[in-house]
């Protein structure tokens, strides 16, 4: 199979900016559009700043002063797709990144809506929780905030839509379900997903390098732990 | 050489031309919200474009100069005076040991600067010295300035500086902006306060046309306006009420978080678009509609809460024609000073 031009489509985001969806329905697209992003990084277009892969979309930001100095009278994000598209057309089929598995502690017992969600499936915490810790999870997208990963796996039976009001306030670490993702709250915020859990892993440091604990592509495992071992861990964190 | 804040002003924070490289991380690439004006006054004092800026949300701080140095104020900066002598915005001014600066109250726009000689010395966070308000970092301990803080500033001028001071100090050589310049790329100088509404430079966005037709229409002729519910993280529209179409609605259900962009106006399900200015986050899962032009989006940001303005759509070519020609007029500007 060849990746020709059907597969994706790239349109400006915007006058500093352009995004590429992935039309293929792979499972883990996101890792494609990751060896898009490294090879951003190997050549890099005149103004490249930057890439970010979430999901099935990879956004590129760039400056237009050196194309536009260098070449007026080209369209920029013509020569952008043009630099893209060559890149696409040397894409290994078979490409499998190396993945990073990760293990995130996480105290069950420091939830907020467990028994709520054991209500509305008629499963017991235990059941609950063990179907969560099973699965392997994928990183496919960061923001929301610096650090906050949204994780592909959740099984369907768990799946469940986002709370009606949004908390005001959910504590820096809490481990969180909404619709059909698992995400990880590092910092302390409002938050319309269900608090399952908490770990304390800082999934944000601003003075590590790189200052997210997680990055797109990552394959992530829960690891239950005690109240006890929370505390601890947390102290040694530094966490509050 | 440190400068001390006697009056803290409502929210002013140091800012460059933002930070890059950790969006990946989900990091915001903060900055100044009016690039063109910062850029500006950093030419002025024959600063880089990019030396940190200090920044001030509607209502100017008050500073005292511990050695003598220069400085400009622009932006919304009105009724600024230098030990109670009027400070005219765009023009370089000596300020000698011990002067006090009074930045003032002011009644247009809503971001006022200060640029300092060799430009303010705020801490680094990834390769910025941009305040990150959310996680802390850069900028003046990654926080909002207080009455009482000492502020250091970048000790090594430039050729530039160093002889636009000498020549000020020796001669009074004035070193001013011209007006019709500045009015050009910002609508807070003297020049642009017209009883016109501005007109603010628009793309289309990925769903535009998911817009229904009536709301597509008042969106380009509508006079909009923003509500007081706008910060740096972005800017709410009021009173706009679009609508998307019915199966467009659909579909926006199903929209997975995206990564954006500064400048992307989203519409969220209460119809009042939302238009993601320099602290924002960096995905969402929201219809984008339009996007603000990169030159307007400091004018954009400087409308007061009920101030009335018009939108006018551009192409992207359009887009990058014109930040183009801001680079042109500033490097033109710079060659004028170096010239003085």
């Amino acid at each position: 199979m060849r990746f020709s031009n059907e597969h994706w489509r790239i349109n400006p985001l915007g006058d500093r900016a352009m995004l590429l969806n992935w039309n293929l329905p792979e499972e883990n697209v996101y890792m494609y559009l990751q060896w898009v992003q490294q090879q951003l990084k190997i050549h890099p277009f005149p103004g490249f700043i930057e890439a970010v892969v979430a999901f099935d979309a990879l956004a590129i930001y760039y400056d237009p002063l050196p194309y536009r100095l260098q070449a007026p009278h080209l369209h920029a994000d013509n020569q952008i797709t043009a630099h893209l598209e060559n890149l696409l057309q040397t894409m290994p089929f078979h490409y499998k990144r190396k993945q990073t598995e990760i293990e995130i502690p996480v105290c069950y017992e420091l939830n907020l809506d467990l028994q709520a969600l054991c209500d509305q499936t008629g499963m017991s915490q235990s059941q609950w929780i063990e179907m969560h810790a099973a699965v392997t999870y994928e990183v496919a997208c960061i923001g929301f905030t610096p650090g906050f990963p949204y994780l592909l796996g959740l099984p369907d039976v768990l799946q469940t839509a986002r709370r009606e009001t949004p908390r005001v306030h959910v504590p820096a670490g809490s481990v969180a379900v909404g619709g059909p993702y698992c995400g990880v709250y590092p910092f302390a915020s409002p938050g319309g997903w269900h608090v399952i859990g908490r770990t304390p892993i800082k999934l944000f440091d601003a003075d590590r390098t790189p200052p997210a604990f997680l990055r797109v592509g990552d394959t992530v495992r829960f690891q239950p732990i005690s109240v006890q071992q929370f505390e601890r861990l947390a102290g040694e964190e530094g966490f509050g | 050489m440190t400068v001390e804040i006697l009056d803290a002003g409502l929210l002013a924070t140091i800012q460059d031309m933002g930070r890059v490289g950790g969006r990946a991380d989900g990091v915001s690439g903060c900055g100044a919200m009016d690039l063109p004006v910062m850029s500006i006054l950093n030419v002025l004092l024959g600063n880089p474009c990019e030396a940190p800026v200090l920044e001030m949300a509607l209502r100017g701080l008050t500073v005292r100069f511990q050695r003598p140095t220069l400085f400009a104020v622009g932006g919304a900066c009105q009724h600024v005076r230098l030990n109670e002598m009027p400070v005219t915005s765009y023009k370089v001014l000596l300020a000698e040991a011990g002067s006090v600066l009074a930045c003032g109250d002011w009644t247009h726009g809503v971001y006022g600067y200060l640029a300092i000689a060799g430009g303010w010395s705020g801490d680094d966070w990834l390769g910025s010295q941009s305040t990150d308000l959310k996680v802390g970092r850069g900028g003046h301990a990654g926080r909002v300035l207080k009455k009482g803080d000492i502020l250091p500033t970048n000790e090594r001028w430039s050729a530039t500086t160093l002889r636009i001071f000498q020549r000020i100090r020796e001669s009074g050589v004035m070193f001013q902006a011209s007006p019709t310049g500045v009015a050009e790329w910002s609508r807070c100088s003297l020049a642009a306060q017209s009883a016109d509404p501005v007109a603010i430079r628009w793309l289309r966005g990925e769903h535009f046309d998911w817009l229904t037709l009536e709301s597509q229409t008042r969106w380009r002729t509508m006079p909009l306006q923003l509500s007081a519910r706008s910060d740096r993280m972005g800017a709410r529209l009021q009173g706009a009420g679009l609508l998307l179409s019915n199966e467009a609605h659909e579909r926006s259900n199903r929209l997975r978080s995206q990564p954006v962009a500064p400048g992307a106006v989203q519409l969220p399900p209460d119809g009042e678009p939302l238009v993601l200015l320099a602290d924002s986050q960096t995905v969402g899962g929201y219809p984008v509609i339009a996007h603000i032009a990169a030159v307007d989006r400091g004018n954009l940001a400087q409308c007061r809460p009920g101030e009335r303005f018009l939108l006018q759509e551009i192409t992207l070519e359009e887009a990058h024609r014109l930040w183009h020609k801001l680079h042109v007029d500033l490097n033109v500007m710079e060659a004028g000073i170096r010239c003085l």
